[in-house]
C-alpha cells in the first residue's frame, strides 16, 4: 500500500479503507503541518488542523475526484481551516484556562516561542504573522510551499492577478521587516513573471 | 527569477518551520477519530484534549462538550416550538 498513488488511496478511503488513510497521512502530514504552522504561528493550532484536514479527508472523501491530484486539495482545505482558525482567534480572546496555563510557565506554546533559536526564524515568523492573513497564506504558499503563481490561483480560487498583488505586497512588508531593504539587486516584478 | 531577497525569505521560512515536526501521535489518534466517527466532525477544541497527559483536562473538556451537546438539544427543541 504504501507505494500506491494518491490517487488509488483516495479509491480506497472511499471504500472504506482506514489504513489507506494512514499511508496519506504519513506521506503528507509535514506538508499540511507546517503550512498550518506558518500561516497561525501556533503548533497546538498546527496539530489540530492537521487531525482535522485528515478527518476531512476521511468524512468528505467521496467527494473528492480520484482523477485528480490530491495535493491542491490539502492545501485548499489547509489554508481554508488555517485562515478561519485565525480570524476566531482574532475575534475572541484567548480562552482562560490557556491564559493561566501560559502565566505559571506550562504553557505549551506561548507566542513566538523562545525555542526559536535562529534570529532570521525569529525574524520571518514574526513578520508572516504580521501580514494581513490574505497576503500571509499567499505568502507561505510561494515561499514555503514552492508553488506556482497559478497553483495558488486555483488553490484559493482568485484570479492571478490578485496572487500577483498579494505576493508583491507581501514581500515587499517582509522585507522592511527582515532588514533586507539595503539589498542590491533590483526588486522581482510579479507582473512579467 | 529569484534574487537574494527571494532566497533569504525562503530559506528563513523553510528553517524556521523545518524544525517543528507534527505531533508522534497524530497517526494512531486520526485512525481513532476516524474509525469512531460521528455523523460530523467535533470541534476542533475537543481533539486538543485527547492526548494531553493531563487527564482530568481531558475529562473536563469531553464533560463540557456532552454537557453542551445535551443542553443544547432541548433548548434549539424550544425555539423551534416558539
Amino acid at each position: 500500500m504504501l507505494h500506491q498513488t494518491d490517487q488509488a488511496l483516495v479509491i480506497q478511503i472511499q471504500q472504506g479503507n482506514l489504513e489507506a488513510l494512514g499511508v496519506l497521512y504519513d506521506r503528507h502530514r509535514r506538508l499540511v503541518y507546517r503550512t498550518a504552522l506558518a500561516i497561525t504561528s501556533d503548533t497546538e493550532a498546527a496539530a489540530d488542523l492537521l487531525q482535522d484536514v485528515f478527518l476531512r479527508l476521511h468524512r468528505f472523501a467521496h467527494n473528492i475526484d480520484p482523477c485528480r491530484p490530491l495535493e491542491p486539495w490539502l492545501y485548499r482545505m489547509t489554508t481554508n481551516l488555517s485562515y478561519d482558525w485565525v480570524k476566531r482567534r482574532k475575534r475572541w480572546p484567548r480562552p482562560l484556562e490557556d491564559l493561566a496555563d501560559w502565566l505559571i510557565g506550562t504553557g505549551k506554546n506561548p507566542p513566538y516561542e523562545s525555542v526559536e533559536s535562529n534570529d532570521e526564524w525569529v525574524q520571518v515568523q514574526r513578520a508572516v504573522a504580521a501580514l494581513p492573513l490574505p497576503q500571509r497564506v499567499v505568502v507561505v504558499l510561494y515561499y514555503l510551499n514552492d508553488l506556482a503563481l497559478q497553483e495558488i490561483s486555483e488553490i484559493l480560487e482568485v484570479p492571478i492577478g490578485t496572487v500577483k498583488s498579494r505576493l508583491y505586497y507581501g514581500r515587499l512588508a517582509l522585507k522592511r521587516s527582515m532588514g533586507l531593504e539595503q539589498d542590491m539587486v533590483p526588486d522581482l516584478n510579479f507582473e512579467q513573471s | 527569477m529569484s534574487n537574494l531577497v527571494d532566497a533569504t525569505i525562503r530559506q528563513a521560512l523553510k528553517g524556521w518551520v523545518g524544525q517543528h515536526e507534527p505531533p508522534a501521535t497524530g497517526r494512531a489518534r486520526l485512525l481513532l477519530l476516524a474509525a469512531t466517527s460521528t455523523p460530523r466532525v467535533a470541534h476542533i477544541s475537543s481533539f486538543r484534549r485527547f492526548d494531553q497527559p493531563a487527564p482530568s483536562r481531558g475529562a473536563a473538556s469531553l464533560a463540557t462538550s456532552m454537557v453542551a451537546e445535551v443542553v443544547q438539544s432541548p433548548l434549539l427543541w424550544m425555539f423551534q416550538v416558539a
